[in-house]
């Protein structure tokens, strides 16, 4: 091997060691309190980001505890709350695993006249134990095959381990009627289903608490106390649904260097492939659409794709059609009116409702289908559907949407919260209806990117898609 | 593997994780540029036009100059128009820009004609009366947009400070999200600069930023070759910026003294007396009183936890001596021209009479100034807390996590 070839092989070596490092690194980073992190599509944590995950976490938590808690426990007229996470589940689905820094444990909040909520915790390991007033009695459950209860097996021979069952209410009873509360929300569902409450199907927004602890809860309690037990539902969602400033923070700021305009330089009309400059697609002159690498680019070709479009513009063309135009410009209209119309306070429904009239009043047509209904009899008009959900917490409520279970509509918009901007546009063009012997050629375009509602209306945290056009000549 | 491949691996495990991780400062990159101008000009600008009572401002810009950040880079006469409705109309005479964010480009030799046509009752121009860092025009150009006003227009011009330090302290939530950013980077870089500390080695000019510690007289050693001894209480701030956008952090560490495992008691006790406080703040700030009037206001109740308000960041021997002494300097963070000419929260600066905007971004600064009997007469502990801040509808937020205790340096 000459100087040159080892010189290649350990610069190559260095290189691939260094990308294997970043990634060992990444996955010693994943806490194991917060495991599952990434499965349960919050969005913000992903285990991969340029902050430290855990601190922004127990710092959300604290200003929640702070901003949200007490508003959602009075408006719900509810004045303690009882969330149970069962230590054997490991909270994998637990949708407060996060607001709550834990996997496991019997959480209560009780609302004793103060400005702050007294927040307690037992039985359960919390990441952040200085954000809760009480930590009682620490995690005392051991698996019956694991090497903690073997261990403790030989310390106590003879001696049979108590089920968990045994402890793990133990002292509530006493606690909660100390507290003397007139209503208990407790973390079971009522009304509502698993697939109404997640945007993944597989958190159980609502529901967490099993029949035996509920048994166990209930014994706990005792007569007096177990009949003011009501369902924490609703409560849940509204505490899921509400946003700090510094959750905005993360949601704006992980995409803010997103957005970056693409541009199509060096095409060569008749010559270049839709291989040749990737991840895009094209519509042709006459309004059908070509995805084929083979495919060669022509003149009158409107090429879409997520980071930026162009045109190339045909023999004689100065400028973009008519219809390329008027497109981005109902596009534009199109923002304002969601911009304007957007507030805190409103419901989803409502804001659906005020949002399609708004669009109506500017010459649009609203529709609650996710395609373009060629039955419309105003088919010069440009035809809108919209369903703006929230993000941020794997919850897809207040929605401002025809789509969802009522509830999703009924859930209040609330200052900062963060949504998706997803709304479709189906415009009629006359040229390709004739050109296709009319059947309902249009330009469609889908348009996902992020809101955050303020005292002010919507607002932009993050460059949105570009609808830049580049023209090419 | 030889011996040099054997020699890589090593170095590479030793390489600091996340490379290019935490410490980086964001990118001022054309789109969230243009979001953020975009956002300015349809969210703040017919607000604070309005509040100000102007119909017309006018900025006169030839070189780069602090409003590049705002309107843009790029020379020229800008020009914005209250002609009612929603929105306010962009117009820049004589200039190259962005025409998705202005609505007409014209040359200059039109800047009689175009402002007559709209008639404005009150002009803002970007000159002051008083020694300003919002006097950004020349003194030709002044007198040349003067003339070309004529006499009826010209009499309508009124400087445009006022309304520009507002139009800078509106923030739009993709600012928001920028200072939150930025506040939890300089965070980690206070952090770093902690753990650099060695007891009996490290100076205090060894240390990036703001980096100050005070004795039980009041006597500061700041940034000084002064070199850092048990017992001390050292306070580091520092920035992190995007572009003209910055803010600036504080922490606070204490270097324990030989056969100390945790902080002392008067330590404990000060670091309580931060918490109260920073209660006291978070609870009595709103957005649109003035500067001054959140003062008294926060004087108040200060006092009425049995505090002493301090004017100067200095201990007050004259005071009661059983009592602990605050002092503060809530100034703007994030798009400022000068800390005195942005609202602010203070005892000083021609920014205190401004009102605080929703969504504000200013800092928790105040200073503790804590009598310690047990050391003597007038012996006191000093910390100072400087943390970025946000207030909202709901009072005071912190958009990244704040101060957490004073840190222990061994």
């Amino acid at each position: 091997m000459d100087r040159l070839q080892i010189y290649r092989k350990l610069v190559f070596s260095f290189f691939c060691l260094l990308f294997y490092k970043q990634e060992v690194n990444a996955q010693m980073n994943y806490s194991d309190v917060m495991l599952n992190i990434g499965d349960a599509n919050y969005g913000i944590f992903d285990g991969e980001a340029s902050y430290d995950e855990e601190k922004a976490l127990n710092h959300i938590r604290r200003e929640r505890f702070y901003l949200i808690l007490p508003s959602v426990m009075r408006e719900a007229k509810v004045d303690m709350w009882i969330h149970v996470i069962r230590p054997w589940s490991w909270g994998g689905t637990d949708p407060l695993r996060y607001e709550f820094g834990s996997k496991s444990g019997v959480f209560i909040f009780t609302d004793r006249g103060d400005e702050n909520i007294e927040k307690a915790v037992f039985q359960g390991e919390v990441q952040d134990p200085s954000a809760y007033d009480i930590i009682g009695e620490r995690y005392k459950y051991r698996s019956q095959q694991d090497y903690e209860f073997m261990d403790w097996s030989e310390e106590n021979p003879g001696e049979s381990y108590k089920s968990e069952l045994d402890f793990r209410f133990e002292g509530i009873g006493e606690f909660i009627a100390e507290r003397n509360p007139k209503r208990i929300a407790v973390n079971y569902m009522e009304t509502l289903s698993f697939s109404e409450g997640s945007e993944t199907f597989t958190m159980a927004l609502t529901d967490g608490i099993s029949y035996t602890d509920y048994i166990q809860l209930s014994k706990s309690l005792g007569d007096k106390y177990a009949k003011r037990m009501v369902s924490a539902e609703h409560l849940i969602l509204d505490y899921l649904s509400r946003r700090v400033a510094a959750e905005v923070v993360l949601y704006g700021s992980l995409r803010a260097q997103g957005g970056k305009t693409r541009t199509f330089d060096n095409i060569v009309p008749g010559v270049t492939t839709l291989g040749d400059i990737g991840g895009a697609s094209v519509i042709n002159k006459d309004g059908n659409e070509r995805n084929s690498d083979n495919y060669l680019i022509q003149r009158g070709d409107l090429i879409i794709s997520w980071q930026g479009n162009a045109y190339v513009l045909r023999k004689g063309e100065k400028d973009l059609p008519w219809y390329v135009r008027k497109f981005w410009d109902d596009d534009k209209k199109i923002r304002d009116i969601l911009r304007r119309n957007i507030k805190v306070g409103l419901t989803g429904g409502e804001t659906l409702k005020l949002i399609a009239s708004k669009l109506e009043d500017a010459g649009f047509v609203y529709t609650d289908y996710q395609e373009y209904n060629k039955y419309i009899n105003r088919p010069k008009k440009t035809q809108v559907h919209i369903d703006m959900h929230a993000e941020g917490k794997g919850i897809l409520a207040p929605r401002i949407s025809p789509m969802g279970p009522k509830w999703h509509w009924d859930a209040k918009i609330r200052l900062f919260h963060t949504f998706a901007v997803e709304y479709m546009t189906y415009m009629y063009i006359p040229e390709w209806g004739r050109a296709n012997n009319f059947k309902g050629q249009h330009l469609s375009g889908f348009f996902h990117d992020g809101g955050v509602v303020t005292g002010r209306g919507m607002e932009i945290p993050y460059p949105d898609r570009s609808n830049k056009i580049q023209i090419i000549q | 593997m030889n011996k040099v491949q054997i020699l890589l691996i090593f170095l590479s495990i030793l390489l600091p994780k996340n490379l290019h991780g935490q410490f980086e400062e964001p990118k001022a990159s054309p789109e969230l540029m243009k979001l953020i101008r975009e956002q300015k000009f349809d969210v703040i600008l017919p607000s604070v036009m309005r509040d100000n009572e102007i119909d017309m401002w006018i900025h006169v810009k030839r070189k780069p100059d602090f409003f590049d950040f705002e309107f843009g880079d790029k020379p020229g006469v800008y020009i914005f128009t209250d002609r009612g409705g929603n929105r306010i109309e962009r117009a820049v005479l004589g200039g190259q820009i962005d025409r998705d964010l202005y609505d007409i480009l014209a040359p200059e030799s039109s800047l009689g004609k175009f402002v007559s046509e709209r008639n404005p009752k009150h002009i803002a121009l970007n000159y002051t009366e008083r020694s300003s860092s919002f006097k950004t025009i020349s003194l030709n150009d002044y007198k040349k947009t003067l003339k070309t006003l004529g006499k009826k227009y010209s009499k309508r011009v009124v400087p445009s400070d006022r309304l520009a330090a507002d139009y800078l302290a509106g923030r739009v939530i993709a600012e928001i999200a920028l200072f939150g950013r930025l506040l939890m980077i300089s965070t980690e870089i206070i952090e770093r600069e902690f753990n650099k500390i060695i007891p009996g080695k490290t100076r205090l000019s060894d240390i990036s930023g703001n980096v100050f510690v005070r004795d039980y007289n009041g006597n500061e050693e700041n940034n000084t070759d002064y070199i850092v001894q048990p017992g001390d209480l050292i306070g580091i701030l520092h920035d992190a910026n995007m572009m003209d956008f910055s803010e600036h952090n504080g922490g606070i560490g204490y270097v324990l003294r030989k056969g100390e495992t945790n902080l002392p008691p008067e330590v404990k006790r000060i670091w309580e007396h931060a918490l109260i406080t920073r209660n006291i703040f978070r609870k009595n700030i709103t957005a649109g009183a003035t500067g001054v009037e959140q003062l008294e206001i926060l004087i108040d109740k200060l006092e009425e936890a049995g505090y002493v308000y301090i004017d100067k960041d200095q201990y007050d021997k004259t005071a009661d001596p059983e009592k602990t002494q605050v002092h503060i300097d809530f100034h703007a963070m994030g798009r400022i021209i000068s800390q005195e000419e942005a609202p602010r929260i203070s005892p000083t600066g021609w920014g205190k009479d401004l009102k605080i905007p929703l969504y504000h971004t200013f800092t928790f600064e105040y200073m503790i100034h804590m009598p310690v009997p047990e050391f003597g007469k007038g012996k006191h502990l000093y910390i100072c807390i400087h943390d970025g801040v946000i207030v909202t509808e709901r009072g005071v937020e912190f958009p990244a996590a704040p101060i957490q205790g004073i840190r222990i340096i061994r």
